[in-house]
Order: C-alpha cells, then sequence, then structure tokens
C-alpha cells in the first residue's frame, strides 16, 4: 500500500549522534527552567526538551505567580518558536520587497541612520517602542538611549489598564497595577473587567477565584459583573449584569453614594469618611438621588441597593475595573475600594506592575509627533503591539521582531531577534519576584538577542560605555549582582547555577501601604447620553482569552482552539444580541460593515443573547484588521453586506436541553419540566448490570472534574495539542466539523430566571468501565485494559467508525486525511505519541504515556506508584487546578476523596456506561 | 453383461449404477413415456434408464424413486457448520480474551448469530456435495444413449438388459409407441 | 400430441419453441444491449475512479464527518443488501409456497440477488478507513494469534453477508443445471464445451431430475431462514447500538420487511423492460406483474406500520432522546427526505389497491421506482439523522453527500448492471426446463 502511496511511506533512518551533546540523553527529556514571555504576566515555565528540541512547556510548580499551571497562550509559545514564518536573517526593503541581509550591513544600516541623526543634532527624533520589558533589558535600552541622547523608551501594552494606573497615579501616588487578592475577598464586583482572559495575570487570578469560590461554597451571590458581554469573567459570576459601556462609572457611584447615604461605610474605611461625605455628597448627590443614576445606567435600584449592602457587609471585598474603562471611573473605584477598606487589604500597591508603562496620553502624543515628522527613527522592539498610521511620515522603521505580524509590515529594517525561548533574559512581572530567562534550544535561524544587537549597534557607533562582549555577560554581572547591588529589591540572594535551576529568584512580595491622596475626589462625570440612538451601537473591543490583545493571531493552536465563550475558530467576528441582530435583519454568518471605529471592519457577525442589545463586541485582533481602540465606547454604525460565510463553530447547539451534560446545584429545580423517564433513568439503580463488575488488581485510573474551578478558559485543550501530537486542520475542515481536539469545553446557556448563565464542561473520553465503544469494534482496536483505561490501538484500527457513532460523549476523532507538519513545527511532535495515519480512530488516552513514563520511573526508584506520579497534560496545566487524576484504587488519592463528594455526578447516567470521569456540580449561589 | 465383456470398471459402476442401456425408444411426450416405462416392467425389465427435458413427478413415481442420501449430507452439514461456529467463536475469544465493555468471554447470544450462519453455510455446502454425489455428477462424457432432443422436446427410455434380450425390449418400447427406438452399441 | 396440441393459456407452442423463445436474448443481441453495457461499463469505471481518489486522498474527500461517521456508504449497503432479498423471496419462498407464477421470474430474481450482494460487498470497504486491512474483520489462524471481535455486529455482518453470497451462488447454479445442458446441446464448438463444462454432463435421467428435487426443495428450505437472518443481522447494526432512533427491537422485522418491499420494486423495475426487450410477453404475463403488485402492497403497509409502531414506541417511551430524534426528522434539517421517505415506500404503494392502476405498466413502474428510490432514501434518513442529533448537543451538526460519493454510488449500478447484463446474455433469464414443466402439468390437467 506504501508503494502505491495509499499510507504513509517508511520513516527514514535515525543517525545516532557521532559526537554526544553533554546534557542530552537520547530518550530522556531535559527539562529548562524560563519564564514565559506571551504576556507581561511573567509565569514561570519548564521547557521539556528531547534531543535538543523543546517540545512542550509547563508551568513551573515552584513559580509564586503560576503554580505550575499555564494558560493556552503560554502552551502556545512553543508555536512561536517553530513558527514556519520566522524571519530567518535580516531584512531590508528596498521598494515594497523585503530583500535578505547580512547582520553586519543591517547593523551598520542601523548605526548609520542613528550617527546621521545624532550629525544633525536631531537625537531627539528617535523613537523606541517596546512591549513591557524590566530589569536588565529595560536598563540596557535606558542606558543606551541616554548613550544616543534620544527621549525615553516607550513601553506601550494595550491591556496595560492605562486609566487605572493614571487613576492610581492621582488617587495613591504610585501609577501601577496593584495585586488583587481576589483569594482573599469575601465579595467581588467587577467593572467590564477581563481578570480571567487577560488581566495583568490571568492565571494567577484564576487560581484566586478558585480559591475564593471553594471557600464561599454555598449561600448568598458574591460575585457580580457587569459587564457590555458575557465573557469569561462575566460567565464565572454568580450574576451578570449587562450595562452599557461608558456607564460603569456612575454605576460605581451610585453604589458609592448608596453606601455613603445609608451609612454603610465599615469600620475599616471610616477613616476617609468625612472627606468622602465632604467631597462626594456635594459633587454628586446634592441635586440627584443614586436611584437617578441607576435609571441613568439602566439598571435597577434593588441591585445596587443588595450590591452597597453586600459590600458593606463582606469585608474585605474587592473592586475590579476593565482595561478599557476611562480614568474618572477608574478614580472612582478606587475610592470605592477605599471606603470598604479594601486597599492595603485585598488591593495591595507596591507591585511595580506596569508603573513604567505609558499611558494612552502618552501614546497620542507620539503619533501626533510622527504626525509632525518630528519623529526619524521608529524602534518597534518585540511583542509591541503598536501601530499608528501616522508611521507613514517615520522615514526610517526598524522592527526588532521575530515574526512578522501587523506591526512589521510597514518597517524598513527588520532585524529578528531570538524568541524567549531561544534567549537569555529576566523578567520581573513584579517586585519580588525575578523570572530568569534562559534558551530551551540553539536559536533556530539568524536571529540574535535583543540585548545585544543594540550593544552592537553601539558598539560600531563607537560608543565607549558598551565595551561588553554580549549581552548575556552584561545580564550575568547583573544577576550576580544582584544580592549586592539589591538591583531587583530583593535582598540577599542565589547563585548563578541556582536561579538557573530554579527559573529565577522570589520573596513573598512585600507590600507597599498606601494612602489615599485627597486629588482622588476631584472626580467629574459627563452624563452619559443613553437615549438610544436608532441604528447606532456601541463598539466593544474585547480581548479574548486566546488571542489576547491579538498576539495569539499567527499561533496555529490559539486559532483552532474554539474561542471559549462564542466557540467560532480561524476567524474574527462581531456578537450581537438578537434585538440588534433583528433590525438589520442579520442572521449569524452575515458579514457586516462597522463604520464609525478608528477605522472600517469588515466582519461576520454572531448572534448571542450574551451580550447587550445596544452593544457590537470585535475580538481585538480576531477579525485580522486588529481592532485596538482604547477608547472605552465608540459609536459605531452597521451596514449588512448582504455577503454571508459560514462560521467555523466548533459547537453545535448553544443549549444542552436539560441533558445535564454541564450541572450546577441547581440544576435538576432548574429543569422540572424533563419529563418522567428523565428524573426516573437520571441515576441508575444500585445494580443495573447483566455481567459482574470487572476486576481492577493494580490501578484504576479515574478523573476527577470540578465544575466549580473550572473557567472554561481552555488551557487544557491546548496542553492537549501540544502533548498528543493533535493535528491542526484549518478553517475549511473545522466547517466540516472535522476537529481533532480530545478535549473541548462545551460552553451551554441556560436561563435562569431572567438571568442568562453559560455553563462550561470540559468533555473527553470519559475512560468507561461499560464502555460501548469497545463492543462494537470489530478488531479489538478498541478495548478495556487492566488498570480501567479504555485502549485505543492504532495500529489495528480498520477504521469503521463504529465505536465514534456508539460514543454517546462524541470524544472520538478520526483521521480522515493523513495530516502534515509544516517545517519545522513537527520538530514540536512528542516523540513518545504516535503520529496517526489516515483512516485510523484516535480519541484521549488519559496520557498514557505519561502513565508509562511514572511506571518506568517508580520502578527505577524501587518504589509503588505514589498519588501525583501521574499527572495528565490537561490537569498539568488547568490553571484553577479543577481536574484531578488519579487512582481509584489507592483509598487515600485525592480523586479517592473527591469521588466522595456529593456534587459528583456522571454526564448521561441513565446510560450506565459507568464513566471513569466524575463531574462536581458548580456550586450556584442565590440572593 | 454377457460372460465375454468382462465385468466393467469401478468408475463405470460409480457413475453408472444400474448399467448402460442398451436398447431405447424416444418418446414425444410424458404420458407416452409412462407408457414406455410400464411397457417395458411388464415385459419384465426392471433395469430402466428415462431421459427427459423436464421434472416430472408422474416419472419419478413411475420408476419408483426412493428418497436419497441428500437429506443426511443436510442434516450433517448443519450439525457441523452449528457446532464448528459456536467453537470457532468461542475458542477465538479464548485465544484472544480482551475486555470490551466488561462482556463476558463467551457471549452466547451473540456467538448465536456465529452459529447460525455456519450451521447454514455448511448445511448449503453439503446439500450441494450430497446432490452432486448422490446424482453422480458431474459425469465426463455423455452417454450413448443420450440424444439432444431429450434435453429439448423428446423422453426417452432405456432398457439395460442382456444381448439376448435386446429384441424384446425392443419390441416393448415399440408397442408404447415410440417415435423410434434405437439401439446402443457396447 | 404435444407438437399439435392447441396454444395453452400462456399461447406457447411447444418445448422446442419454448426453448426457442427464452433462449433468444442468447441467440441474438442487438446494438441496444451493447449500448447498455457500454453505459454500465461507464458508471462502473466513474465509480472505481471515485474510490481510487479517496483511497488515495482519504476518506475526508466524502462528506462524512464528525459527528456523521456512517452515511452514504452505509446506506448504499443496507440498501443493495436489502435488493438482495426479493430474489431469494421469489426463488425460496414462493417455491416453498408453491406459488406457480414465481417460474416466469425467479431466474432473474436469483441472478438479482447474486449480484445485489456482490454491489453491497463492496461498500463495507469502501466504507472502511483502511480498506487494505479488511480481512483483519476475517477469522483466520495467524501467528499473532488475533481475532475478531465476535460481539461486534460488524463481525456478525462478514458471516451472514458472505454465507448469503455463497448458498445464493449454489441455488442459482444448480436451478441452472438443466438450462445449461440445454445450451450445451444446442451450442457448437467452444460453446459446447464451455457449457458442458457447467453442466457437468447433465442428462435429464430420471435419477438427476429426482436428486435435483429434492436439493432444490432443501436449498430452498434453507435459504428461506438465512434470508431473514441477513437483513436482521445487518439491523443489528443499528439496533445493537446506544444511537436514539437506532436502539430499538422493531429494527429487525422492520428492516426485512423493507428490503423485500426494495427488492420486488427493483425485480420489477428490471422485469418490464427486459420482457419488451426480448419479447418474452408470454412467459413474463402481465398476471404474473400484476402479482408482483399485490405482493408490493402487502410490503407497502407493513413499512406503514413500522414507521407508525417506531414514532409511538417513541412517544410512548418517554425517553426524551428518542423523541427528540424523531421530532428531529421530521421537522429537523431532513423533513424533506423524511416525508419524501414516507411518501414514496408507503402511501404511493397504496394507489396499487387500484386494478387499473396495478395492471397499467407505466403506473406500475413509475411506483416501483419511487419505491427504489425511497427505501434508499429511508436508510439514509435512518443513519444520517440519528446520528446528526445524538445525544451531545455541542456535537450536533450536519453532513451533505460529496461527489464522490455520488460517483460510488453511480458505479454500484453500474456494477451490477454490468454483470446482470452478462448474465441475460450468457444464460437464460427465465428458467426454461420449469416453464416446460409448468406446460407439462397443463398436458396432464
Amino acid at each position: 500500500m506504501a508503494a502505491w502511496g495509499f499510507t504513509k511511506p517508511e520513516p527514514h533512518q535515525i543517525i545516532p549522534y557521532l559526537k554526544e551533546p553533554v546534557d542530552v540523553i537520547p530518550g530522556l527529556a531535559t527539562w529548562y527552567a524560563t519564564t514565559c514571555r506571551e504576556c507581561p504576566a511573567g509565569c514561570g515555565m519548564w521547557v521539556k526538551t528531547r534531543e535538543g528540541r523543546p517540545i512542550k512547556v509547563e508551568g513551573n510548580p515552584n513559580h509564586p505567580i503560576n503554580r505550575g499551571a499555564l494558560c493556552a497562550r503560554g502552551q502556545a509559545s512553543l508555536q512561536g518558536l517553530y513558527h514556519p514564518n520566522r524571519f530567518r536573517g535580516p531584512m531590508v526593503r528596498v521598494n515594497g520587497e523585503l530583500k535578505p541581509i547580512s547582520w553586519d550591513e543591517g547593523i551598520k544600516r542601523l548605526a548609520g541612520a542613528i550617527s546621521e541623526l545624532r550629525q544633525k543634532g536631531k537625537s531627539d527624533r528617535i523613537a523606541l517602542v517596546t512591549g513591557a520589558v524590566t530589569g536588565t533589558l529595560a536598563g540596557l535600552m535606558d542606558q543606551w538611549l541616554a548613550a544616543l541622547g534620544a527621549p525615553k523608551r516607550i513601553t506601550y501594552e494595550p491591556l496595560g489598564h492605562n486609566s487605572e494606573r493614571e487613576a492610581n497615579r492621582v488617587a495613591f501616588g504610585s501609577a501601577e497595577i496593584p495585586l488583587w487578592r481576589i483569594d482573599r475577598a469575601e465579595y467581588l464586583v467587577t467593572f467590564s473587567s477581563d481578570f480571567l482572559e487577560t488581566g495583568p495575570s490571568p492565571v494567577e487570578h484564576g487560581r484566586f477565584l478558585a480559591e475564593a469560590r471553594v471557600r464561599w461554597g454555598k449561600g448568598q451571590k458574591r460575585f457580580f459583573a457587569f459587564s457590555p458581554r458575557l465573557d469569561l469573567t462575566a460567565a464565572n459570576a454568580d450574576e451578570w449584569i449587562p450595562i452599557r459601556p461608558g456607564t460603569e462609572g456612575i454605576v460605581v457611584m451610585a453604589i458609592l453614594g448608596e453606601i455613603l447615604l445609608r451609612g454603610w461605610v465599615p469600620s475599616e474605611g471610616r477613616e476617609f469618611l468625612n472627606e468622602a461625605v465632604r467631597e462626594i455628597i456635594p459633587r454628586f448627590f446634592r441635586f440627584r438621588h443614586p436611584e437617578d443614576m441607576a435609571k441613568q445606567a439602566g439598571i435597577r435600584m434593588e441591585q445596587i441597593t443588595a450590591l452597597a449592602k453586600g459590600l458593606s457587609e463582606n469585608r474585605p471585598s474587592v473592586v475590579i475595573g476593565g482595561p478599557f474603562l476611562d480614568v474618572e471611573t477608574c478614580k472612582a473605584i478606587a475610592l470605592l475600594n477605599v471606603l470598604l477598606g479594601n486597599v492595603n487589604r485585598t488591593i495591595l500597591f507596591g507591585t511595580g506592575t506596569g508603573a513604567d508603562w505609558a499611558t494612552d496620553s502618552e501614546m497620542h502624543s507620539l503619533s501626533e509627533r510622527m504626525e509632525k515628522n518630528e519623529v526619524e527613527l521608529l524602534l518597534k522592539s518585540g511583542s509591541s503591539e503598536f501601530y499608528s498610521p501616522a508611521e507613514k511620515n517615520v522615514p526610517l522603521k526598524v522592527a526588532l521582531t521575530s515574526l512578522p505580524n501587523g506591526y512589521t509590515e510597514p518597517a524598513d529594517l527588520i532585524l529578528p531577534v531570538h524568541h524567549f525561548l531561544e534567549d537569555w533574559d529576566a523578567f520581573s512581572p513584579r517586585a519580588g519576584i525575578v523570572g530568569l530567562v534562559q534558551p530551551g534550544r540553539q536559536p533556530m535561524g539568524e536571529s540574535r538577542p535583543l540585548g545585544d544587537i543594540l550593544l552592537q549597534v553601539a558598539q560600531s557607533l563607537g560608543d565607549k560605555t558598551f565595551s561588553d562582549a554580549s549581552y548575556q555577560t552584561v545580564q550575568k554581572a547583573q544577576a550576580n549582582q544582584a544580592q549586592s547591588l539589591n538591583w531587583w529589591g530583593i535582598g540577599g540572594g542565589t547563585s548563578w547555577n541556582e536561579q538557573r535551576r530554579n527559573g529565577g529568584w522570589w520573596k513573598d512580595p512585600a507590600s507597599v501601604s498606601v494612602k489615599l491622596q485627597p486629588e482622588a475626589f476631584q472626580i467629574s462625570f459627563p452624563t452619559p447620553s443613553l437615549k438610544t440612538i436608532p441604528n447606532i451601537l456601541t463598539l466593544v473591543p474585547f480581548a479574548s482569552a486566546l488571542l489576547y490583545d491579538g498576539r495569539g493571531l499567527d499561533r496555529p493552536w490559539l486559532r483552532e482552539c474554539p474561542d471559549p465563550m462564542s466557540k467560532i475558530t480561524w476567524e474574527g467576528w462581531a456578537e450581537l444580541h438578537p434585538q440588534a441582530a433583528a433590525k438589520w435583519g442579520l442572521k449569524s454568518g452575515d458579514i457586516i460593515q462597522i463604520e464609525g471605529a478608528s477605522y472600517p471592519i469588515e466582519t461576520p457577525v454572531w448572534i448571542t443573547p450574551g451580550i447587550h442589545p445596544d452593544v457590537i463586541a470585535v475580538p481585538m485582533g480576531g477579525n485580522l484588521i486588529l481592532c485596538r481602540d482604547p477608547e472605552n465606547s465608540c459609536p459605531v454604525q452597521v451596514k449588512a453586506t448582504g455577503q454571508s460565510r459560514p462560521l467555523a463553530l466548533a459547537q453545535g447547539a448553544d443549549e444542552q436541553f436539560g441533558r445535564g451534560f454541564a450541572r450546577d446545584t441547581d440544576y435538576v429545580e432548574a429543569h422540572e419540566e424533563r419529563t418522567l423517564w428523565e428524573k426516573q433513568h437520571v441515576r441508575p439503580p444500585a445494580r443495573a448490570d447483566l455481567y459482574p463488575d470487572f476486576e481492577y488488581k493494580e490501578h484504576h485510573w479515574e478523573m476527577v472534574i470540578d465544575l466549580d474551578r473550572c473557567t472554561g478558559c481552555s488551557a487544557c485543550v491546548v496542553a492537549c495539542y501540544a502533548e498528543n501530537n493533535l493535528p491542526v486542520v484549518g478553517r475549511d475542515k473545522m466547517l466540516n466539523r472535522r476537529e481533532m481536539s480530545w478535549v473541548r469545553i462545551e460552553r451551554y446557556y441556560e436561563k435562569r430566571g431572567d438571568e442568562l448563565k453559560a455553563l462550561f464542561v470540559p468533555m473527553l473520553c470519559q475512560q468507561c468501565d461499560r464502555a460501548p465503544c469497545e463492543t462494537v469494534c470489530p478488531v479489538f482496536a478498541s478495548y478495556h485494559t487492566s488498570e480501567g483505561l479504555n485502549a485505543q490501538i492504532y495500529n489495528r484500527c480498520v477504521g469503521t467508525r463504529y465505536c465514534a457513532n456508539n460514543c454517546p460523549y462524541k470524544v472520538r476523532r478520526f483521521n480522515w486525511f493523513t495530516y502534515e507538519w509544516t517545517e519545522p513545527l513537527n520538530q514540536q511532535l512528542n516523540p513518545e505519541v504516535t503520529v496517526r495515519e489516515k483512516g485510523v480512530m484516535e480519541k484521549c488516552t488519559f496520557c498514557i504515556q505519561r502513565i508509562m513514563a511514572a511506571k518506568m520511573k517508580a520502578k527505577l526508584e524501587g518504589r509503588k506508584l505514589k498519588d501525583g506520579d501521574v499527572i495528565p497534560a490537561c490537569a498539568q496545566t488547568c490553571p484553577t487546578g479543577a481536574i484531578t487524576f488519579g487512582d481509584r484504587l489507592d483509598p487515600e488519592s485525592r480523586v479517592s476523596r473527591l469521588l466522595k463528594d456529593e456534587r459528583g455526578y456522571h454526564v448521561l447516567e441513565q446510560l450506565n456506561t459507568k464513566p471513569s470521569i466524575t463531574y462536581l456540580k458548580r456550586v450556584a449561589r442565590h440572593g | 453383461m454377457s460372460a465375454e465383456s468382462g465385468r466393467p470398471g469401478l468408475l463405470e459402476r460409480i457413475l453408472h449404477p444400474e448399467g448402460r442401456p442398451r436398447v431405447v425408444g424416444v418418446y414425444p411426450s410424458v404420458e407416452a413415456c409412462l407408457q414406455a416405462i410400464r411397457q417395458a416392467n411388464a415385459a419384465g425389465f426392471t433395469k430402466l434408464v428415462a431421459h427427459s427435458p423436464i421434472p416430472s413427478r408422474e416419472i419419478e413415481e413411475a420408476m419408483q424413486k426412493r428418497p436419497g442420501v441428500i437429506r443426511y449430507f443436510t442434516l450433517v452439514g448443519g450439525i457441523i457448520g452449528g457446532a464448528g461456529g459456536f467453537t470457532l467463536a468461542t475458542l477465538a475469544s479464548f485465544l484472544w480474551n480482551q475486555n470490551t465493555g466488561g462482556k463476558p468471554i463467551v457471549s452466547v447470544p451473540p456467538f448465536l448469530i456465529i452459529t447460525f450462519e455456519c450451521t447454514i453455510l455448511l448445511a448449503g455446502i453439503s446439500t450441494l456435495l450430497g446432490f452432486l454425489l448422490s446424482s453422480r455428477l458431474p459425469q465426463p462424457r455423455l452417454s450413448p444413449a443420450y440424444r439432444e432432443r431429450f434435453g429439448e422436446d423428446s423422453f426417452g427410455v432405456g432398457v439395460v438388459c442382456a444381448e439376448a434380450e435386446a429384441g424384446k425390449a425392443e419390441q416393448a418400447l415399440r408397442q408404447a409407441g415410440a417415435e423410434e427406438v434405437f439401439r446402443v452399441e457396447g | 400430441m404435444a407438437e399439435t396440441k392447441p396454444p395453452a393459456a400462456t399461447g406457447l407452442v411447444n418445448y422446442r419453441q419454448v426453448g426457442d423463445d427464452l433462449l433468444r436474448p442468447h441467440a441474438r443481441t442487438g446494438p441496444g444491449y451493447y449500448l447498455l453495457l457500454a453505459a454500465a461499463g461507464t458508471l462502473l469505471l466513474t465509480g472505481a475512479a471515485c474510490w481510487a481518489y479517496q483511497l488515495k486522498v482519504g476518506l475526508g474527500v466524502a462528506g462524512l464527518n464528525y459527528p456523521v461517521g456512517w452515511a452514504s456508504y452505509i446506506t448504499d449497503f443496507v440498501f443493495w443488501v436489502g435488493i438482495a432479498h426479493a430474489g431469494t423471496l421469489i426463488s425460496a419462498i414462493l417455491y416453498l409456497f408453491r406459488a406457480k407464477w414465481r417460474v416466469a421470474v425467479f431466474r432473474s430474481a436469483e441472478a438479482m440477488t447474486v449480484f445485489a450482494i456482490m454491489t453491497a460487498g463492496l461498500f463495507p470497504l469502501v466504507h472502511l478507513g483502511r480498506p487494505w486491512f479488511f480481512y483483519w474483520l476475517f477469522p483466520y489462524p495467524n501467528q499473532r494469534s488475533l481475532w475478531p471481535n465476535f460481539r461486534s455486529p460488524l463481525v456478525w455482518d462478514v458471516f451472514a453477508v458472505s454465507t448469503y453470497l455463497t448458498v445464493s451462488v449454489i441455488f442459482l447454479y444448480v436451478g441452472m443445471l438443466p438450462d445449461l445442458a440445454t445450451l450445451r446441446d444446442r451450442g457448437r464448438k467452444l460453446a459446447r464445451w464451455i457449457y458442458g463444462a457447467l453442466s457437468l454432463g447433465w442428462q435429464g435421467t430420471d435419477r438427476e431430475w429426482h436428486r435435483f428435487g429434492t436439493a432444490y426443495l432443501f436449498f430452498a428450505a434453507l435459504v428461506t431462514p438465512l434470508v431473514i437472518s441477513v437483513h436482521s443481522v445487518v439491523s443489528w447494526d443499528f439496533a445493537m447500538s446506544i444511537v436514539p432512533g437506532w436502539h430499538s427491537t422493531i429494527f429487525a422485522p422492520y428492516f426485512v420487511a423493507g428490503a423485500i418491499h426494495s427488492g420486488l420494486a427493483l425485480v420489477t423495475v428490471i422485469l418490464i423492460p427486459l420482457r419488451r426487450a426480448y419479447r418474452l410477453h408470454d412467459y413474463i404475463t402481465d398476471r404474473d406483474l400484476e402479482n408482483l403488485a399485490k405482493l408490493i402492497v402487502v410490503t407497502g403497509l407493513v413499512m406503514f406500520y413500522s414507521y407508525a409502531t417506531e414514532a409511538f414506541m417513541a412517544w410512548y417511551s418517554h425517553n426524551p432522546y428518542e423523541q427528540a430524534i424523531f421530532a428531529y426528522r421530521a421537522v429537523g434539517d431532513y423533513w424533506l427526505l423524511f416525508w419524501i421517505m414516507i411518501g414514496f415506500n408507503s402511501i404511493a404503494p397504496l394507489a396499487l389497491f387500484w386494478k387499473r392502476v396495478r395492471t397499467s405498466l407505466p403506473a406500475l413502474l413509475v411506483i416501483c421506482l419511487m419505491i427504489v428510490i425511497g427505501m434508499w432514501i429511508e436508510r439514509f434518513v435512518i443513519i444520517v439523522t440519528s446520528l446528526s442529533h445524538e445525544y451531545d448537543p455541542s456535537s450536533w451538526g450536519l453532513y451533505h453527500m460529496k461527489p464522490v460519493e455520488f460517483g460510488i454510488l453511480a458505479g454500484s449500478f453500474g456494477w451490477f448492471l454490468f454483470w446482470f447484463l452478462i448474465f441475460i446474455k450468457l444464460f437464460p433469464p427465465v428458467a426454461v426446463a420449469e416453464v416446460r414443466e409448468s406446460l407439462a402439468t397443463k398436458e396432464l390437467g
């Protein structure tokens, strides 16, 4: 068959090492500790390398921020390293075309431009825009710019909570993003916040929220999310309150006023009571009552009162604003937090996070300078997501990046820098934590470390201050000075080798107590116009959990992984409420034009109940035109183009029709209307079997998924792609429902009273003890192992697909084609997992390769397997620890203990398939 | 059989147990054919061979056919097939014993289906075997007593008899109204 | 005497005449025949090309997806197995019931059976993800001592279908022996030699005829339960699964009835042009066709009953999944096909209650064609709707048939027709000896 080209050709022979590298033992993985640089959160990361190639990244279990977990973007960082489109070497744009040049020439061109500017005395016309950088690199950049006499470095993070930092500067005198100790909060109110998707530190906040939810338990509602759309954060709240963007401020003030007027200010906040009463009451509540404000915002007053009461009674609490709010709203939130006594208790300052990030006004002024031709050399480094139409006026635009993206497009000179998995660096997400970035492999191409490029330019300019040979020496020197110089604000420290082993060094962040500045009370709101203008909607750009501000766009895994809320893959969309859609007669998939934003957007619509009727929401980057409009609410007009194309949705129906896939503790009451049959069969009788149970001797692997912890962030999905060599099929095949993901997050809308809820349930092979798929396979390709796994033998499978039909959970995946990995993405493939060929069925294996490895390890160490030895990729990366895996036969294992939880249920219990996966109902709270 | 021409060979005896007809009468219809058979019997000839283009119960009765051995072939074949089918399924399940959905190794209901199909299969094949054996097929070459018209529109009655009695036989066949009577040289 | 006998009711003249008439296609074939043969060949090649393409690129070229892992190929399989049933019904069951009129049609019906199974047998291969390993489904000794899973309905299929093919081939062949002999005697040179070998030296002796009768009776007795079992087994491919809309005890009888329904329809569709082409009106009489039509009414009513029962059980069971599926079939994405299925299979045949319709060939032909199409659609509806709206709402999805699948379906008709045409050219499409026999019984009165 191979000869005819029907099957895969035989693999080429493997050539052994002639001279074996030091730390490479063929067949054994080598791990390196580093720091994730996909976003400014700075999670600690372990890179698993095989034969010198990184094949998987996992969270650093010792790291204080992520505690071993990673988000979807972190998991996908590998695809940045192995991206086929990476720049092979320096390039220059010659009349529109990019031409490769040598490094010497590249450096010479940049140095030349700079010296020319210096001679003309125009070195102030140099602008360096970069993403979040800290420590050594930041220091180097600053020295470098200073040496050139250029203006200060401009650090731009589109999701940098610019207004909030500005507000904090005014209110507390420190322009930083504080640390929100949600885990310590008794009550949580968010305004258009996305702390679970992007936030300053999504993994950490996910964990915090999970811990809080567990502590909260049943009882009253404690988490309220005001948000224009039902995003991941709102979906994880006890109640989502749809709100028109721009009205957050007056809602905050209404709550604030209610607390003040009713004298509900708690003891912790008394300190500022007098100023507050003196300043706020006259300015806001002399002529109008909070009720009027609530009316203005279109929120029921009872809601406001209830929230005010809840906040004042449940302390400490946390009130969080989103990244796109305006400064006044953020000030109001700061005040509220102060009055509730949250500041310095659950809202900790002294993190220094984003202290040096540019504000919107700074970015605008940069644009203006470019407009006025006052910028002649623009350097954009790393993951900087800044783009301004004014760039066309800049004579020389230099991109210091490793991958082509929207911002490298206009660049004249491209000097490719290392991907962080090839690079030496350090990153300090907040005071007290320094993450070391060390390479996991040799550079893929001709790229160089950013630091080296700067040094070489400086050297070729003949600058004496930069005599160091390379950036690494600079960094090492500084790392060693760390303790003596107290460079990072951490005192006595650790040796270079320890730092490399740990992936950095950290101590408990010492929070700096802050005091409210009187200026904070100078709040003024333009009364928002709330009469809805016909055919005018408010555009809300939102950052999706996968694409972030658009950085995820070039990662196949992140494009293929369905968006947590919309379940759309591979393309952008605009979210519309059915009412709004009715106005234009739109249905999902119709392509519309959005006019009135900073530039026109053309995108298909997705109709969803999970959005405010007056709002149209567009994911940043999601539609390849990158919409990063910092302004909070921009009125736009919608035009139907008449065209339409199907959306590549990975979800069939949005409801579960009471079939009980995703349940919370209210589930059964919520579905009273279910038929008699369903009620009778929701639990099978104790003994419903014709045959005796199978005897498990050694192990019985089981999994427990706690839906109360699961936020639906989809990190597990991407982790599975990385671990199990799942092919990426692309949009056209997704349209045909040919996805290959072994685990998917099902998202179901549930109407509860007048509330809309979104329930998530991770669906993967349930490894049933009475697996329907096993009996029907004619060749025993699918059978039950002695350890309770539902095994699938690829070699034996002939592809009848009977098993997939007979799987009520629909978790089996068929190889419709032999899928290819474009070079060099194939270097990421996990050698411990077979790459499947066309015509065979596959599915979740509970990461059997990890079970085997753990057994091997235990055997070598001459001990029995103990709980926690085996952790599947999905469970390993789950930020909230929702997934627990273990041996049921071990009564002490965490799984065995969780199985006793009364929230436990099996999906489709009435079929009596006896799944090995038990779900724990999400805890629903009332009142 | 005349003494001078020695005993017929084994194959001959297998293919033509009642010997070769020496005199053959050709008849246009079933009735005529039946008539001839009665005449021949009356004349004391018991070893007859009838050829006909159609299956005819009357002729079979006239020739006093007794039920053959085919039914035993069918029965035995069926039994072997059934037993074999069940054994196959059972043995195979023991040889390659996998737990699928917690079903027992010997799952009787599904195996009964295999059993049934194998029963029919072997019963059918052995019936074919029985048919061929008992009807002495295949015949290597056509008997000299056969005429092509016997496959079309005529009936033949052949009398197996000694050389000496040939005349008497011929007479009997003619009395039954044969269109033609011919002798087979043997 | 036979030669001068007045023509019997069927207008027969004499035995030789019978032979001449029935073997006419064998003797002479017009250009129309070869045109038809060429057409069949072209279809066949199209199908073959499509399959080759699918083998090379992968099953993805078909519209199959996830959740709909079974669709047109399995539909075709069930459809052709169904077609195969009418032949045996007519030749065996009607034989046991001593229905005289079967004489005219049973030979072509049996041939149809054999070729239909041969066609059906291809589809499991076409359907497999890795067809080059199809033999793993057979129990053969191997040094790894791997065996198939006898609990899997697919393995039952392997046994049922292969048994059915073997036994029907034997049945057809044994039944043809006397006619083969006739062809031998009429043939010259090579033909004579070949038919001589095929006819095993049949000479119509009393012994041969007697054994022939016994054997034929036994074959009929064996095939009758077999034919029922085969389609029951096929139906259990579905009934044994837990898919709502499949998991139902009525499936076996329901499928058997459906099979016979479609089979009878196709027999009629083939016989009408056949007897016209070869002027066989004396042998395949209008009365025979009318009898077929009456049978079709019966099977049509059974289908109607089955549909009703299925729906009733879904409602009566209170099983929400079952109910959802039936609601989905009636008003969901595939509603049109569902109503076509009802109309073509169970409403249209009711028209045959009227003698005027029953006896008008065009009407009969149209209704039978509707049934053939309707029965294919029935299997499609059963398979696709259930899979596309199964238990997990998030995995609901639609299936659309792709060109390759149409090509292979067309190819299957080509393949079937090709064999059938060759058969009627080389062998008597109507059983000569049996027709002569029926004439003889008339003689004896």
